[in-house]
């Protein structure tokens, strides 16, 4: 694999070296202000009101008993906000999303469509007002069934939820099932051919519970009205100005109305992209003219206060020649988008046949709108269940060919040129280098030691398509000739300490010498939400580009006060220098301030694609008695592209792997046939403990992408990919049972030993 | 939220008092209870805090070789009992699997017992070691043995102005040894599945002279295992025998279906720990090939 650097190591001063974070030690002393740590004069509480059925009609609401109750001030249904009809695209990175789905989610209107879906609303003057006056609003309902997952939903006879919705590629001749949301299909080659003459075929039936995303801070915001009409929302989001255009839309007030001001996030993983409580605060408090803050608790953001990732059922076939070469990938998808449809299948259905070259592809997407909550991006969105299903077939063609798993995916791996499965060629890709890294690293070359119980070792590769969107930054520089940047994106995972590496870098300043801010939608340009592992790249491209404007700006002041030509004057460190004649950026600007301010722009969009690849080996322990898994050892392997600070790339693979293993092992809501939600606590849905996680080695690879400032690649979805196969392989290995559902709890582990047990053994193992 | 009346009694006659005042609680921790408030999942008007009445508090050995352990001291203090520590490095063990260090050092013995929870984890080996609970009232003082006081979930036998006073642990006499151990899907921050505490004596040839097993999780309070421990008394420890007394233990076991385990699940469980307590006990005494 070649290495392209645009620029090459030894250059580098701060970019690429391991710094703490820059608002580490505010974060750590609890002094750092999130949502509800917010107190604004005057400031009162709301609270929602939330279905108790998971699919009804809503006949009637009654909000009088509530309103009269002294202390609440507001009172707001679905009759407060405009209607918001289907197709009403509102711009979002490439794709744009649809309002519809926001002002769905936000209140129901007419239906409810989920268990805890918003139905109502109060601001009262103390949380125990606003709760009582929740109790008081009476709302009566005709209860539909309630289709609580794929079969019911889909059965002859289903009620339908959306019969207004019309799903592409089907007409009166094909129609399409019940329930379908949409369906995509992605085919190459002849699929059917080249199954029917494989020398050998794997198929692993997976499913895949829905799971949260357990960021530890739920959702929560301010919003204050002014008199002036002028609203204004402190929000815990991934995306400001994504919050403000769905929130402007809901209410049906200009953007020049309204403010989002992003705080402090305490974690989103894909959940904090839709709106929930901002557009609901502000209605209130445009009603009653005092602030509103909304902070929802633990159990109503796991029971229908916000948006779980999807469950999934996924039938994955793949056939290999005997040498292991794959001939046939068939894939059949089916999604539960939850209450809504609208659920992305595509990037699942790319990641669950990227990693390998393969002629004929059948790929066969389905989502399907059931009444849970309607779902929601979570890291790498679809990416953990697609490798659940293709790399443990992977590894059923390994174990029916005696293959080195390593081998196979070797023979088999994506490489730079070789065709995506959308049908256009692969930019620089690095699996071949990552499996050079697994075959040297000890965790695959020292064997397995044997324990008390038994032991096996799992493979899996991961893929993630990455993406670009947009990005704003701006430079200013102060009176001493300090850089000051105000960037668009919101920082949930370490970007104002990376922007100020990278601005750093640009200027040959400290770390220190770098003030870098979250703009508010008000004060700096649109940029797309922190999504899709994008921000780190495309903010690194507009702050490296604002940068670079601003020294335009500040080289040309320089030549004329050192009376040179531009092409003679060189920069570093801080100083214009022209032959023997220097001036820094400290006294440039105190001689020139005053002469107008500098202002360096930097906009990045639709930068070259990086695509994410990952490979993960595991150890594990099962005990057959009782269906424990130890994880022994864990390594991560990844390119990163170039890693802006290496102990941020760490931690994102720490945090991946982590979340990747509970949602292996132990994650997964358990809805009632009636829409409850069993386990809606967090003792019952078991996120792990620091006991339940192994050491996490890191590997980072660097490939950089070319044509992008520094090489860089998202890093924080593809590595959640390959866990929960991972831990499947490992567990197979161990035990020689295929564990298909997820979470593989120790009691599915415990029922699929048994029934092993009683059913006659397979002439291979 | 509730509005609610808080008092802190230095006596236990004044603790009896103020408990008599309709929906009145008892505060010794208040790991169970503040929760329980919060989450209004109980009703409380008058929260009464034992931690300043002496004897509440109080971990003595008494004159028999005994223990007599106050029923609002934290696990914490218990634990830091060396004597107390050396002898019943069991109980401690258990008592130590509810909530993290912070909340052993709030959380106490009589609490995890008057919560009665079915999945208390101090609660079973308290019954194999044959404790009583001494009881303050409006009638005056009793005792009763442990395993009389959960009577279903979060209700026990208790009477409405009754305080639960000690925990008075019986000296253990011979050869003995005892072992608690659950099941939970996570390492930490979980309810037990399914536990199992089991307490074995033996005589000098090594010949069973006492047996308790008590169940949790798997039933509406915390149960004996009866048959299990009639089939152990009088016998040598063999695998055999110990496989025998397991499957007893997972018979007798009253399980249901829930969000955190199927009751097929649970009774497997109660095997597999029953034996695993009972191979670690007679570890402990010396009998090894078990």
């Amino acid at each position: 694999m070649t290495s392209i650097r645009e620029i090459s190591e030894p250059s580098l001063q701060v970019v690429g070296r391991r710094i703490p974070r820059v608002d580490a030690g505010e974060r750590v002393t609890g002094r750092a202000i999130y949502c509800a740590d917010l107190m604004r004069p005057g400031m009162i509480t709301g609270h929602i009101k939330r279905s108790p059925h998971a699919h009804a009609r809503i006949l009637a609401i009654d909000t009088s008993k509530a309103a009269a109750l002294k202390g609440v001030l507001a009172v707001v249904t679905a009759q407060d906000f405009p209607v918001v009809a289907p197709g009403t695209i509102i711009p979002f990175g490439e794709t744009g999303a649809d309002a519809w789905v926001s002002a769905l989610t936000v209140i129901a209107r007419d239906r409810v469509l989920w268990r805890g879906h918003a139905v109502a609303a109060v601001a009262a003057t103390d949380p125990y007002i606003a709760a009582k006056a929740v109790d008081l609003i009476e709302v009566s309902y005709e209860v539909l069934p309630a289709l609580m997952d794929i079969e019911t939903a889909t059965a002859p006879d289903a009620a339908v939820m959306f019969p207004e919705h019309k799903p592409k590629g089907f007409d009166a001749a094909n129609p399409a099932p019940r329930n379908v949301g949409g369906r995509t299909l992605i085919e190459r080659g002849d699929t059917a051919a080249a199954l029917a003459t494989a020398a050998v075929i794997a198929e692993v039936h997976t499913i895949t519970d829905t799971a949260h995303q357990g960021y530890i801070e739920p959702q929560a915001c301010v919003a204050e009205a002014e008199a002036t009409g002028f609203v204004t929302i402190w929000a815990s989001t991934q995306g400001a100005f994504q919050a403000e255009i769905q929130t402007a839309v809901l209410l049906g007030l200009p953007q020049s109305q309204l403010k989002v001001i992003p705080l402090e996030t305490g974690g989103a993983f894909g959940g904090k992209i839709t709106v929930h409580v901002e557009p609901i605060a502000a209605r209130l408090a445009q009603k009653c003219g005092r602030p509103v803050k909304i902070v929802t608790s633990r159990e109503e953001t796991f029971a229908g206060g916000s948006g779980p990732a999807a469950a999934a059922r996924i039938a994955m076939k793949i056939a290999a020649d005997a040498t292991g070469k794959l001939t046939a990938i068939d894939g059949r998808y089916v999604l539960d988008s939850g209450g809504i449809p609208g659920t992305p299948t595509t990037l699942l259905m790319q990641a669950s046949a990227a990693p390998y070259q393969c002629a004929n592809l059948r790929l066969d997407g389905w989502e399907i709108v059931t009444n849970k909550p309607r779902t929601e991006a979570y890291r790498g969105p679809g990416g953990i269940q697609a490798a659940f299903a293709l790399e443990q077939a992977m590894d059923e063609i390994a174990l029916k060919l005696d293959l080195d798993p390593l081998e196979l995916r070797r023979r088999n791996a994506a490489v730079t040129g070789s065709m995506m499965p959308i049908g256009t060629p692969f930019p620089t890709i690095a699996f071949t280098a990552i499996a050079d890294r697994i075959a040297a690293h000890p965790c695959w070359r020292e064997p397995l030691a044997a324990g008390h119980l038994p032991r096996g070792r799992g493979l899996a590769f991961g893929y993630w398509r990455g993406t670009s969107m947009t990005s704003a930054a701006h430079v200013t520089i102060a009176g001493d000739g300090r850089p000051m940047v105000t960037m668009g994106a919101v920082d949930i995972s370490g970007t104002r300490t990376a922007m100020a590496q990278v601005a750093a870098e640009e200027f040959g300043l400290g770390v220190a010498d770098v003030h870098v801010a979250m703009g508010d939608t008000k004060s700096v340009g649109y940029s797309d939400a922190a999504a899709g592992s994008r921000v780190g790249r495309t903010m690194a491209a507009a702050v490296s580009y604002a940068c670079k404007d601003a020294l335009d700006q500040l080289r040309a002041r320089a030549a004329q006060r050192l009376q040179c030509p531009l092409s003679e004057l060189a920069y570093a460190g801080g100083v214009f220098r022209a032959g023997a004649a220097t001036i820094s950026l400290f006294d440039l600007m105190r001689a020139t301030l005053t002469e107008g301010a500098i202002v360096g722009r930097g906009v990045s969009t639709k930068l070259p694609l990086g695509v994410e690849t990952a490979a993960h080996v595991c150890d594990v322990e099962v005990d057959p008695e009782t269906g424990q898994v130890t994880i022994l050892r864990y390594t991560a392997f990844q390119d990163v592209g170039r890693a802006l600070n290496p102990p941020a790339v760490e931690g994102q693979i720490e945090g991946s792997v982590s979340q990747g293993i509970g949602w292996a092992l132990t994650e997964g809501f358990d809805y009632a046939a009636d829409g409850r939600l069993r386990n809606a606590s967090m003792l019952d849905y078991r996120m792990p403990t620091a006991l339940d996680l192994p050491t996490i080695n890191c590997v980072l690879i660097e490939t950089p992408v070319p044509d992008v400032p520094y090489g860089v690649r998202g890093v924080a979805e593809v590595p959640i990919v390959p866990v929960a196969a991972c831990v499947g392989n490992a567990i197979r290995r161990a035990i020689g049972v295929r564990m298909t559902h997820m979470p593989m709890t120790p009691e599915r582990i415990v029922m699929a030993l048994r029934a092993a047990a009683t059913e006659p053994v397979p002439a291979r193992a | 939220m509730q509005e609610l009346h808080y008092s802190r009694p230095t006596t236990v006659a004044d603790a009896v008092v103020a408990l008599a005042r309709p929906d009145a609680r008892v505060l010794a921790g208040g790991t169970d209870l503040i929760v329980q408030v919060r989450e209004n999942r109980r009703q409380v008007a008058h929260v009464i805090d034992l931690k300043r009445i002496p004897e509440l508090n109080a971990i003595t050995r008494q004159a028999d070789g005994g223990w007599r352990i106050g029923a609002a001291a934290s696990v914490g203090r218990l634990g830091r009992d060396a004597a107390f520590a050396a002898e019943h490095h069991a109980l401690l063990d258990s008592a130590r699997l509810i909530g993290s260090l912070q909340i052993q050092n709030r959380a106490s013995l009589g609490g995890n017992v008057c919560n009665a929870a079915p999945s208390a984890d101090a609660v079973p080996l308290l019954i194999c070691l044959g404790a009583r609970g001494v009881v303050a009232g409006p009638g005056g003082r009793r005792t009763l043995p442990i395993v009389e006081i959960a009577t279903g979930p979060g209700r026990s036998s208790l009477a409405a102005a009754e305080i639960l006073v000690a925990i008075v642990v019986p000296a253990q006499t011979g050869r003995w040894a005892a072992k608690y151990l659950r099941f939970t899907p996570r390492r930490e921050m979980d309810i037990a599945i399914a536990g199992v505490g089991v307490w074995l004596q033996l005589d000098q040839q090594s010949a069973i002279t006492g047996a308790a097993i008590t169940l949790a999780s798997v039933a509406p309070t915390p149960l004996v295992a009866a048959a299990a421990q009639t089939l152990l008394v009088g016998e040598r420890l063999s695998p055999k025998l110990i496989a025998a007394a397991a499957q007893s233990a997972a018979d007798e076991a009253r399980p249901i279906s829930d969000t955190r385990g199927s009751a097929d699940y649970r009774r497997q469980l109660v095997a597999v720990l029953t034996r695993r307590a009972l191979e670690a006990c007679a570890g402990e005494l010396g009998i090894h090939g078990t």
